[in-house]
């Protein structure tokens, strides 16, 4: 039973990170679109932008 | 090949289309150029994902002439006035890191029109952060709006909104206004309490199992002693933090002695934490940490999802700015005007100049075009024409303005352009005043809701007085227990179930409609709707699909059907109402020349002629004192003889062409069929209503034989045809002494002041959005498909709630007695209120489910007598 006097103590301590760490996701806007993420998620990708574009964007360019 | 769909847009595509993209090796079929023009950009750019990700189907593309104006138009946000007002400099806290921010890095907010679906979000992020200079780029899908840090030394505002007008969705920028801002705090404040009152109750509860599990000596003492302290540091945060706006709404209920839910709730909570933490020192008594912080838990969740709600609506509103336009042009400031009172609109060195509407100064002289918007308050000062304030004051006939009258911002110009002076500056224009106004209404509870609140204060009085007798009691019968007795009562009783059984139902069925895309924007409607006995209405856009097309033609007089319908395009050229646009519509009408065959004297460009007239509407007068109108069979001045053979038996509206003579003989020149279909979901839906036992009623400005042939084909049994908005007014309130409860439905642009009178309104999705936030309830579901779902789900709430209500009652009827009498150990009354407020709040939870809802039944005020009304 002794264990309980270093264990409730870090659980207590547990839940007091776990809230900062919520805090600091929460300004950060993470939560404010709570549906455009799922499906960002599943249109995650890497490709490089085609060459021909980046030109003519440029030459859009004043 | 994909005929008949546009692969873009899924419009149908026209017979003679010879537009078409090539994808993924087929050639897809478009419906215009400008589809083809934004599917072409989509591929060329790479993201031709986009069409397989996509939930829904694009925003018809803009035809490639528009597009280019549009474009331009975009250069006026580089102006200086704009930059500043738009784009706030990059400051500590963006997202984009320091170290990566060039030194005059900005920021801007964007309101998004047309975002569909999660692909559409994904396709503006792609293609806007690839732009050279754009350094942070993010939209929100949940509430249209999006945000964008770039380097202004190498990318302009005008070519972001370019770009993405490019791909087809139309963005403006505005300003972070005070309640954006305080919506975006608010929510996430509401998030982190929820939150932190949501880990403490979970690790409470942790901490109080092993006491309510363990046999009497298995827990020692100083064990025990641990766990309290432990759940004490932790409830701590709950109380000081996350059950903070109880205790607002207490403090201001006590100040206004009106005493609310807020009251109880926050009395019950401050003793249980303090019994519990003097229990905690002393090492004697009772602790309710894991009740407090679930209580506190249970009820802000609740209250998070009414805020959601709450949230939804407001931002409609901020829709609303954007139907302002940001442009005007310009024809000369008041400083180059000096003393001329020369006529400003026959000066043709006058050149017009596009600027930024903000730049405005009183005194400006302006020229609007017909069917554009007003940008400010102003004078008209040149030309004549008419007004339609549909989104000011819902007012839905076009107001005649000439030479000397005001004209409000935001208000639309139909007819001819007019020239105005400036008379106020855009932020004390009506439009910001009406935006305010509607935000204060807004925030203004609705009668039933302050009925409710003065029940609800009436149960916490009479609860509070119960507390304090049971205490004198106790403390003559056993002083020691007086105290806990007293308590046990507050906490058994703590109106947890009553005060959520409400709500809580409430919460979760608007949440619910809410992803069906219905808008619930007035707390109560919900109710309201359940009670509903007669549904009323509106004929045009609502039964009908509001867009009228001309079905046949019948000449007379010797004119031929093209040159009538030329005759009466030209006379109509430019005008926005629906029978107008029907006639324009036609393409087979003759050239401008055949009609100058019968009328030498018209000129195709000079139309100053032409007059429009309210609730009539045009005539043209030609040199020789003759008269050409087009309108109403009325307005036409038609002989009774005329009217008969024209009207007779056509249960379609008409529109007639006439020629008066200089000596007041008409004569009939053509007639103009005007139908407008059905909703193809009508006659299902009135049947499902009549079967609810529901009584219909039709509302229609059109003549009686049209809308007795809509009535009749929707077996609606009781219309009121010839209605103007005064007449549905009364039509309501007849039905409303008669003591019938109304759900009014109706576009929302023609009938908002209709809407308002109704018990309930719903307005359907193609409202204006001024509109659609006066009325109670907001489909954004295309067409009628939301009402028997709508009514429903009242029905079903409505059961919740009665039942959440009955448990309520029942329950502390029998708890509080029970506690009084001091069999109920505060522990026990503990776990009494917890279960019952789980109870409610599970009960609730069931409204979130969409499972086969029951057919309505019909359990209604049966059908009163058969009749009809005709004025």
């Amino acid at each position: 039973m002794e264990s309980l006097y270093l264990l409730i103590p870090l659980s207590v301590i547990g839940v007091g990170v776990a809230i900062l760490i919520f805090l600091k996701m929460n300004s950060s806007g993470q939560f404010d679109d709570d549906e455009g993420p799922a499906f960002s998620i599943l249109l995650d990708d890497d490709r490089v932008v085609s060459p021909v574009v980046k030109k003519e964007n440029e030459n859009e360019r004043p | 090949m994909n005929r008949g769909r546009c692969y873009h847009c899924h419009e149908d595509v026209p017979k003679n289309a010879q537009w078409s993209v090539e994808f993924n090796g087929a050639l897809r079929r478009m419906c215009c150029a400008g589809c083809e023009a934004v599917m072409s950009a989509i591929i060329e750019a790479g993201l031709a994902d986009y069409y397989q990700f996509r939930g829904d189907a694009a925003v018809s593309g803009q035809l490639p002439v528009e597009l280019e104006s549009t474009l331009d138009a975009l250069l006026i946000y580089d102006s200086p006035e704009l930059s500043e007002r738009y784009q706030q400099p990059l400051g500590i806290g963006d997202k984009t890191p320091s170290s990566q921010q060039p030194q005059s890095g900005v920021k801007t907010d964007l309101i998004v029109q047309d975002l569909r679906c999660g692909a559409c979000v994904w396709l503006l992020e792609r293609a806007v952060r690839r732009l050279p200079g754009a350094l942070s780029v993010t939209f929100n899908f949940s509430t249209s709006r999006g945000y964008v840090e770039f380097d202004p030394s190498l990318l302009n505002l005008s070519t972001i909104l370019r770009e993405m007008s490019t791909l087809g969705y139309r963005a403006v920028p505005f300003d972070v206004d005070a309640r954006e801002r305080y919506l975006q705090q608010e929510s996430r404040s509401y998030c982190q309490r929820l939150f932190v009152a949501g880990i403490g109750m979970m690790q409470v509860m942790m901490y109080a199992l092993p006491v309510y599990v363990s046999d009497v000596n298995e827990l020692d003492t100083d064990t025990e002693q641990l766990l309290r302290w432990a759940s004490l540091t932790l409830t701590l945060p709950v109380i000081t933090y996350s059950a903070i706006p109880f205790f607002h709404g207490a403090w201001r209920d006590i100040r206004n002695l009106r005493p609310g839910m807020d009251v109880p709730v926050s009395i019950g909570l401050l003793l249980a934490f303090t019994i519990s933490v003097q229990a905690t020192f002393t090492g004697v008594g009772d602790i309710y940490y894991d009740s407090v912080s679930m209580f506190v838990f249970l009820l802000l969740g609740t209250r998070y999802l009414e805020w959601r709600t709450r949230r939804r609506a407001m931002r409609a509103i901020d829709d609303v700015t954007t139907s302002s336009p940001d442009t005007a042009r310009l024809l000369c400031t008041e400083s180059e005007r000096g003393d001329n009172t020369f006529p400003i609109e026959t000066d043709s060195s006058l050149t017009e100049q596009l600027i930024p509407a903000a730049r405005l100064q009183p005194g400006d002289i302006i020229r609007v075009d017909a069917g554009a918007r007003v940008p400010v308050d102003s004078l008209v000062i040149a030309g004549r024409g008419s007004v339609d304030n549909a989104l000011l004051t819902g007012e839905s006939l076009p107001i005649g303005v000439q030479q000397g009258d005001c004209i409000a911002g935001g208000a639309m110009l139909v007819g001819s352009p007019l020239t105005l002076e400036v008379r106020h500056q855009q932020v004390h224009s009506t439009l910001s005043t009406i935006q305010r106004l509607v935000e204060r209404g807004g925030r203004h509870k609705p009668q039933s809701v302050l009925v409710a609140d003065r029940v609800a204060s009436v149960f916490v009085s009479v609860l509070l007085l119960i507390t304090i007798v049971v205490f004198i009691s106790w403390w003559f019968i056993d002083t020691n227990r007086a105290l806990a007795v007293a308590i046990s009562v507050l906490i058994v009783s703590c109106p947890c179930a009553l005060s959520m059984a409400t709500p809580a139902a409430l919460a979760a069925a608007t949440g619910r409609l809410l992803k069906r895309n219905i808008l619930i924007s007035r707390a109560n409607a919900l109710e309201q709707l359940a009670q509903v006995t007669d549904i009323v209405f509106d004929k045009t856009g609502t039964v009908t699909l509001g867009e009228p097309h001309i079905s046949a033609v019948s000449t007379y007089s010797g004119i031929d059907e093209s040159t009538a319908l030329g005759l009466a395009q030209w006379m109509e050229a430019g005008s926005a109402h629906p029978y107008a646009q029907a006639i324009l519509y036609r393409q087979d009408a003759a050239s401008f020349d055949s009609v100058r065959s019968h009328y030498p004297e018209l000129i195709m460009g000079d139309r100053s002629c032409i007059d429009h007239m309210v609730g009539g509407g045009v005539v043209v007068t030609l040199k020789d004192g003759r008269e050409l109108r087009l309108g109403s069979a009325q307005w036409c001045k038609l002989s009774e003889g005329d009217t008969l053979s024209a009207t007779l038996s056509h249960p379609s509206s008409l529109f007639i062409l006439s020629e008066i003579s200089c000596s007041g003989v008409t004569s009939l020149l053509a007639r103009f069929s005007v139908e407008d279909a059905l909703r193809p979901e009508s006659a299902s839906l009135m049947e499902s209503l009549v079967r609810g036992g529901y009584t219909l009623h039709l509302l229609s400005g059109d003549r009686a034989v049209v809308a007795s042939a809509v009535a009749e084909s929707l077996c609606i049994q009781r219309y009121k045809s010839d209605a103007s908005p005064e007449d549905k007014q009364a039509y309501i309130a007849l039905l409303q002494a008669q003591g019938a409860t109304v759900l009014m439905i109706g576009d929302g642009v023609n009938d908002a002041p209709v809407l308002a009178h109704a018990d309930v309104s719903l307005a359907l999705s193609s409202a204006s959005s001024l509109a659609q936030t006066a009325a109670d309830v907001i489909s954004l579901k295309p067409g009628l498909q939301a009402v028997l779902p709508l009514l429903n789900k009242a029905r079903i709430t409505r059961r919740v709630m009665r039942q959440n209500i009955s448990w309520a009652i029942t329950y502390n009827l029998v708890a509080i007695p029970v506690a009084a009498v001091g069999w109920l150990p505060t522990w026990g009354a503990a776990l009494g209120m917890s279960f019952s407020s789980l109870l409610v709040a599970l009960n609730a939870l069931r409204l979130w489910s969409d499972r086969t809802e029951p057919e309505i039944q019909s359990n209604h005020r049966r059908h009163t007598v058969w009749s009809r009304c005709i004025s």
